[in-house]
């Protein structure tokens, strides 16, 4: 009896230390977003590695490392669609070293579920500029960040897209591709509609890059073709109000029948009055 | 003419005093439809309107079929009351009274459908808070509501005189005779009060008729004034009158015959009525199938790809050809024939092809609607059948069944109430005289 239990207790406690040591590793793909206000969103898509099904309910903690520092940025839990995301981190709360590196790491771990990723950033600037040349209208990008020195340098092979926002969507009207100065120009395109004035939100947009993830950078131009809207003061069939010959006869079909139902009414009172 | 009253009184006397066993039959019947009903649409309305056969694609089933179908009747009631009225039709007075409770019955009913159909019923008030004057929609509003209006006053009118013979009655219970003495306002034959009641029905007689057309026209508005095809047409207008005209007189057949049938009313709904009712059909069958035909023809003949793609699923036996087949031979080619043709024309026959013509007449709507919006504007590819056709569920046959079963339910209850003869017309007519005459020489 008492080898049966130990000989039970020995396999119990081994399947336990077994199941521990056998948690299932994650793989994660992490990704980096500055967007236009300058806040920063971390997001991630994380799969088991043995099946490659999507970890859901999974919570996982962000966090910015420079160098032996360390500062937890927040926590979320994976999605239904396996996404972990954090966003509106506000971008004064990374941690960076002298050339402007950050490094973010992304821990998740539960009785079934272990498993981490890094992924470095370098920190770059975008700005956009305009500039019109001989009656031609330019954009340029100017893509900076710093060396090992903490000296602010240009930023080579940064492919930067333009874009001008639509009704349905995001409009592409070209791209650069930055110098060893981090410079680039395109001609911009002169048959876009805009406001009233011919403003346009012009977007600068680095996607997905490895070194500096995603970017972007939003100006209002005067570019674009004014779009004159007419006023919809006039009265027509799309307009708020209907039109007066509209108006008027409803006004006197209606007015018409109930005159005449007031009428009978008024002649059912005076019934009802000599009945008396 | 008091004798002439008395006898029709005692005439109607049983439909009024029914207490019989089939009677209280038929009224748990149609109570355990509308509570059926009733289940059906606490199902929707606590589940959604996911559990109805209304998808993305096909926002409008039967209950916009129902609608359309009971408002016609509405419209009809009215006219052939008013014509038959204005062309002092001497054998008018049963016809009248039954055209007169449908229309009444059905105008308020049908809106009632358009209720079921709205998905977010707790934003009706913003039909009227965002209302727009140029949306066929809200004419619609408007003239229902103008035209139920009418209908009531029109409908009372009719009957103020026989609230007032029938509040002397002492076989009614007291509660009974002082409503009839209340809702008869003090008349009392007066000439001054007789010609108030002639004025007020001239009046009203005169108005209702263009306020049916009208309000039945800006009914076929809503589906003329859009670009789809099978709905964008200029004979949309004309047609809809028409054809509420005709499942009308149909609906009328049919009721005045099981009036007579169960009551011994012979002698006062008599072949005649049902003969000339006959003609009516005739003639408004023949317009109604002119319209038909003329609709689909110029819709085949231009052959403009989406106008065919209708037209195709219209008369594709594999889709709606037998539907369609149904809607002509049954809704029109079989009632003119069998009406028509002199030998094969009884009041049984006449009364057999109405009840089909209305069935028909029901199903024209519901092919007037569906495939129509099962005909997609935008060519798309692969689309779940669950979204792209309609099939009516349980939920929304058990409401429409709901809706039959309450209009027979309140025609049952206020015919028990006012009689199916009118009294006092009746007895004013010289048709009158003669039933009269009818009655004495079927007695002797």
């Amino acid at each position: 009896m008492k080898i049966a239990l130990t000989t039970f207790l020995t396999l119990l406690f081994a399947g336990i230390l077994f199941a521990q040591d056998e948690k299932i590793g994650l793989d994660i793909t992490l990704t980096y977003t500055r967007s236009a206000d300058g806040s920063v969103t971390l997001q991630a898509e994380v799969y088991d590695e043995e099946e490659y099904e999507p970890v859901t309910d999974l919570e996982f903690q962000f966090i910015s490392v420079a160098g032996e520092e360390e500062e937890v940025l927040g926590a979320a839990y994976s999605d239904e669609n396996a996404m972990v995301v954090l966003s509106g981190i506000p971008f004064e709360k990374i941690l960076r070293d002298m050339s402007d590196n950050m490094v973010f790491r992304l821990v998740g771990e539960n009785d079934i579920y272990s498993g981490f990723s890094e992924l470095q950033i370098r920190h770059v600037e975008l700005s956009v500029n305009f500039k019109i040349e001989d009656s031609v209208k330019i954009v340029s990008v100017d893509l900076t960040g710093k060396d090992e020195d903490g000296e602010t340098v240009g930023v080579e092979d940064g492919e930067v897209y333009f874009f001008v926002p639509r009704l349905y969507g995001d409009l592409a009207i070209g791209d650069v591709w930055t110098d060893e100065d981090g410079y680039d120009q395109m001609r911009f395109p002169t048959d876009i509609p805009g406001d009233e004035s011919g403003n346009l939100t012009v977007i600068a947009r680095i996607t997905e890059s490895e070194d500096f993830g995603s970017l972007e950078v939003r100006v209002v131009k005067d570019w674009g073709l004014p779009t004159m809207t007419e006023a919809l003061d006039e009265r027509e069939l799309w307009s708020p109000n209907a039109p007066l010959w509209m108006v008027i006869t409803f006004a006197i079909l209606i007015t018409g029948v109930f005159v005449h139902y007031i009428w009978v009414i008024v002649n059912l009172y005076r019934v009802k009055k000599l009945g008396r | 003419m008091k004798n002439t009253r008395e006898k029709i009184f005692e005439a109607i006397l049983p439909s009024m005093r029914d207490k019989g066993i089939k009677f209280k039959l038929w009224n748990a019947f149609l109570i355990a439809i509308i509570l059926w009903g009733l289940y059906a649409l606490w199902i929707q309305v606590t589940v959604g309107h996911i559990v109805t056969g209304m998808r993305d694609h096909i926002v409008w089933g039967i209950y916009i079929v129902n609608f359309i179908f009971f408002i016609g009747l509405g419209y009809a009631g009215s006219v052939i009351a008013a014509l038959l009225y204005f062309g002092n039709i001497k054998w008018r007075t049963p016809i009248v009274r039954v055209a007169t409770v449908m229309m009444v019955i059905s105008t308020i009913i049908g809106p009632i459908y358009i209720f079921m159909e709205i998905g977010r019923l707790d934003r009706i008030h913003h039909l009227f808070i965002y209302a727009r004057l140029q949306s066929p929609i809200m004419w619609d509003v408007i003239a229902v509501i103008t035209y139920l209006i009418g209908c009531i006053i029109f409908f009372y009118l009719r009957v103020i005189r026989d609230f007032s013979f029938l509040s002397n009655k002492e076989i009614f219970s007291g509660f009974r005779q002082k409503l009839y003495r209340w809702l008869s306002i003090g008349y009392c034959e007066k000439p001054e009060q007789n010609r108030l009641l002639k004025q007020s029905n001239d009046i009203l007689g005169v108005l209702i008729v263009p306020i049916a057309i009208l309000v039945s026209s800006i009914l076929s508005w809503i589906f003329g004034m859009t670009l789809r095809p099978g709905w964008h047409s200029s004979i949309f207008g004309p047609y809809f009158v028409l054809a509420a005209i005709y499942s009308g007189i149909g609906v009328v057949v049919v009721l005045l015959y099981i009036y007579r049938s169960i009551y011994k009313l012979e002698a006062y709904i008599t072949d005649t009525h049902f003969k000339y009712l006959g003609y009516a059909i005739i003639a408004f069958g023949a317009g109604y199938g002119y319209f038909t035909f003329s609709e689909y023809f110029t819709d085949w003949y231009t052959s403009k790809e989406w106008n065919a793609r209708l037209i195709e699923k219209l008369f594709d036996p594999q889709q709606y050809g037998w539907a369609t087949f149904f809607t002509t031979v049954g809704g029109i080619l079989i009632p003119m024939i069998v009406i028509g043709i002199p030998q094969l024309r009884t009041t049984k026959s006449t009364v057999v092809v109405s009840l089909i013509m209305v069935i028909a007449m029901w199903v024209k709507r519901y092919l007037i609607i569906i495939p129509t919006l099962e005909n997609t504007l935008v060519p798309m590819q692969d689309l779940d059948p669950v979204v792209s056709k309609y099939s009516a569920t349980w939920v929304e046959w058990a409401l429409v069944s709901a809706s039959f079963a309450a209009f027979a339910l309140v025609f049952t209850w206020i015919m028990r109430f006012v009689g199916i003869i009118p009294i006092y017309t009746s007895s004013e007519l010289e048709e009158g005289a003669r039933i009269y005459s009818n009655v004495q020489t079927s007695s002797s």
